[in-house]
């Protein structure tokens, strides 16, 4: 059987004195092998406790939580980190540890009271270092890393752990955008060619609609509304979720848009990249292509190269870069 | 089983950890305490040569008896205490850094040290007030109402320190144990009023700190207390290890960090308090030596720390004895200037090495 994890009419939230504050109620899900889920949500949504309730770190309010058919809550901790592992978003500093032993540590559910690491479970390390591409950290600091391949080490020593389901809570919070498509990129990896079941939450929301399998958007209210990315952007429910935020999705870009208005108006014309650039380069200075404007711009490739012809009521100036066409129309005013 | 090698596209070298390439420094240091040993038992106000010793140690015929009193009464003793605080006070300070995740904790630091000095002001002054004279005479139940003292006081203030680590930070947790330590200071101050002068003067004796004060008929509790502290130290170097990741790496790994907690505290109690309560208060040894131990074999790993801070913690705490007892022509050295002198350097550099210390501000 592929599932993995199965959420039964699960309630999150806090137990406090004056009573329960329920952050997400009635939620009923499976997590299969295979597949990269994406966790989505505005800050302050709740995908923290979801995770913690999840991991069987955190008791829900309400529902059950069963991870291959056992209540996660009756799992011994041994037992649970055999077959779950956790990547968090914290730095970790881990004293004078070398990455490798860092890794290895991936092995505390699997190894005897002194830790000692045995054949395989050395097989097992250099399998997650290998899967995670960090051949060259091995003998590092883990404290001397930078933050991406901290996070790399830190993927490895969960992969070590031999899960069948891995859990990371923003574990890209820190890292740069190559950093971030490398992770995604691994995860995606995981998934397909380990056939282990991933759920990640981030706030990527772009690198979420184009990698994942299976999106949870968690908005505000609780409602968590669970599908296929582009299921979730014809129903709407992706750009309500974050319409609240102040950022609207455009559904024909499938990218989120600034609401920013237009400054100018332009006639385009012109073909190849060089017309898919500047049109990106226009919509980024706020400039609307229409059909008919007192500005024209034509994108031409001639033999001097690119070059941008602006045409303003007959007057026609030119230049061979989008800076300084974009600088043009702009001191037109 | 699947194998897991025959899948790797690259192959990964295992990389000799620098633990294990300095495993050979345990026999040196060994041989180190051997030396210093004997160094310990022939250096003083008398000195005594190596045949002497061995005579006196193996009770030869030839071995003159006055040197061998020195020996076998005064210098074995101290020497083996010095050894045992050593070893106990080192890996006391390792456990409290690890669990506190603070470089500079350990027993002095976090006012362990004070707890264990107001838990034997108390003993000593309840013996005054009620009358009996069990620590000049050092009974067996004196003996043991003093650890007791010192045990109670070392564990109290070490759930004080526990209770309020979770919600402040590394240097605010360090100020808090120094005020601690004043605050006993304090209370030790006013209770000794009310103990009798011979008591007093035995006390502020006690309170300088030094290995000379332990004789023979104390190591039957000092010795199985250090033993069990040191064993069960040992047994917990694979979660002390996974806490070298956090809290919540090391609880998503499958480990007990309550059972962690208690087993390596208490095991911190049972090295510190006896030690406090036989020496008196000894400071730095508890924070600089796990610095020493890391420093040297180039790891965090406990499972080479933990015995490597009990060989250099043996050899470090004989060292600055036999200094103090060199045959100086004034005695004015204390174990506690010695300590001091290679201690506090030690903690500035810390300080200016970490990052996250360095950078403290208000």
């Amino acid at each position: 059987m592929d599932e993995v994890l199965k959420l039964e009419r699960l309630s999150i939230g806090y137990s406090l004195k004056s009573g329960n504050k329920m952050v997400a109620g009635n939620i009923s899900e499976t997590l299969k092998k295979g597949e990269l889920v994406c966790l989505l949500g505005p800050n302050g949504a709740g995908k923290s406790t979801l995770i913690r309730t999840i991991s069987g770190s955190q008791k829900p309010l309400d529902g059950q939580v069963f991870l291959d058919g056992k209540d996660i809550f009756q799992i011994s901790s041994r037992k649970l980190a055999q077959k779950l592992s956790l990547v968090l978003t914290e730095r970790v500093h881990g004293g004078m540890l070398s990455s490798y032993e860092v890794v290895g540590l991936g092995r505390y559910p699997y190894t005897r009271w002194s830790g000692k690491l045995e054949a395989r479970d050395h097989e097992v390390i250099q399998w997650a270092i290998a899967k995670v591409g960090a051949e060259e950290l091995t003998e590092r600091m883990l404290s001397e890393l930078s933050d991406g391949e901290r996070q790399k080490i830190m993927v490895a020593k969960a992969l070590a752990q031999e899960p069948e389901i891995m859990i990371l809570d923003e574990i890209t919070a820190f890292l740069d955008l190559p950093r971030r498509i490398e992770i995604m990129q691994l995860m995606r990896q995981l998934a397909k060619r380990e056939n282990k079941c991933i759920l990640m939450s981030t706030h990527d929301m772009e690198l979420a609609l184009k990698y994942s399998d299976k999106l949870w958007l968690m908005p505000k209210n609780g409602e968590l509304s669970i599908g296929a990315p582009e299921d979730l952007v014809l129903k709407g429910t992706f750009a309500k979720t974050f319409e609240s935020e102040g950022i609207h999705f455009d559904m024909q870009k499938g990218a989120f848009q600034s609401q920013e208005p237009y400054y100018h108006k332009v006639a385009l014309s012109g073909s190849g990249h060089e017309l898919l650039w500047t049109k990106k380069a226009l919509e980024r200075a706020r400039i609307e292509i229409v059909q008919d404007a007192e500005i024209a711009v034509s994108v031409l490739n001639g033999d001097n190269g690119m070059f941008w012809e602006i045409n303003v009521k007959g007057k026609k100036k030119g230049t061979h870069s989008i800076y300084e066409m974009l600088q043009m129309i702009n001191e037109d005013d | 089983m699947e194998t897991y090698s025959n899948k790797i596209e690259t192959p990964v070298v295992r990389p000799k950890l620098p633990s294990q390439k300095r495993v050979y420094l345990f026999p040196i240091l060994i041989i180190g305490i051997l030396v210093l040993t004997l160094l310990e038992l022939g250096i003083g106000t008398v000195s005594i040569s190596i045949n002497e010793i061995l005579a006196a140690i193996f009770n030869l015929d030839n071995a003159d008896p006055t040197h061998s009193t020195i020996i076998k009464e005064l210098r074995l003793p101290r020497t083996i205490a010095a050894g045992i605080g050593g070893a106990a006070l080192g890996t006391a300070g390792l456990q409290l850094q690890t669990m506190f995740r603070n470089p500079l904790a350990g027993p002095w630091a976090l006012g362990l040290t004070a707890g264990a000095q107001l838990g034997v002001a108390m003993v000593v002054t309840a013996a005054a007030v009620v009358g009996s004279s069990f620590l000049e005479n050092f009974e067996v139940l004196g003996n043991l109402s003093i650890v007791a003292g010192a045990m109670l006081g070392c564990f109290l203030v070490l759930v004080l320190i526990a209770g309020i680590a979770r919600y402040v930070s590394t240097i605010t947790l360090l100020i808090f144990g120094l005020m601690l330590g004043y605050l006993a200071q304090g209370l030790i101050s006013a209770i000794l009023h009310f103990t009798n002068e011979s008591q007093g003067k035995i006390f502020s004796g006690w309170n300088d700190g030094s290995f000379a004060g332990v004789y023979w008929e104390h190591f039957p509790i000092l010795i199985p207390m250090a033993i069990i502290g040191l064993i069960s130290g040992w047994l917990m170097a694979k979660p002390l290890n996974a806490f070298l990741l956090g809290e919540n790496y090391a609880r998503a790994l499958g480990m007990s960090i309550k059972r962690t907690r208690i087993i390596t505290l208490g095991s911190a109690v049972l090295l510190a308090a006896p030690v406090t309560a036989y020496c008196g208060p000894v400071l730095f040894l508890g924070l600089i030596i796990p610095h020493l131990a890391r420093g040297i074999f180039g790891t965090s790993d406990h499972r080479i720390l933990i015995p490597a801070v009990m060989v250099l913690g043996c050899l470090v705490a004989m060292a600055a004895d036999l200094f103090v007892h060199l045959p100086w022509e004034r005695h004015f050295l204390h174990l506690n200037a010695v300590n001091a002198l290679i201690g506090a350097p030690v903690v500035m550099w810390v300080l200016l090495r970490n990052r996250k210390m360095r950078t403290f501000e208000l």
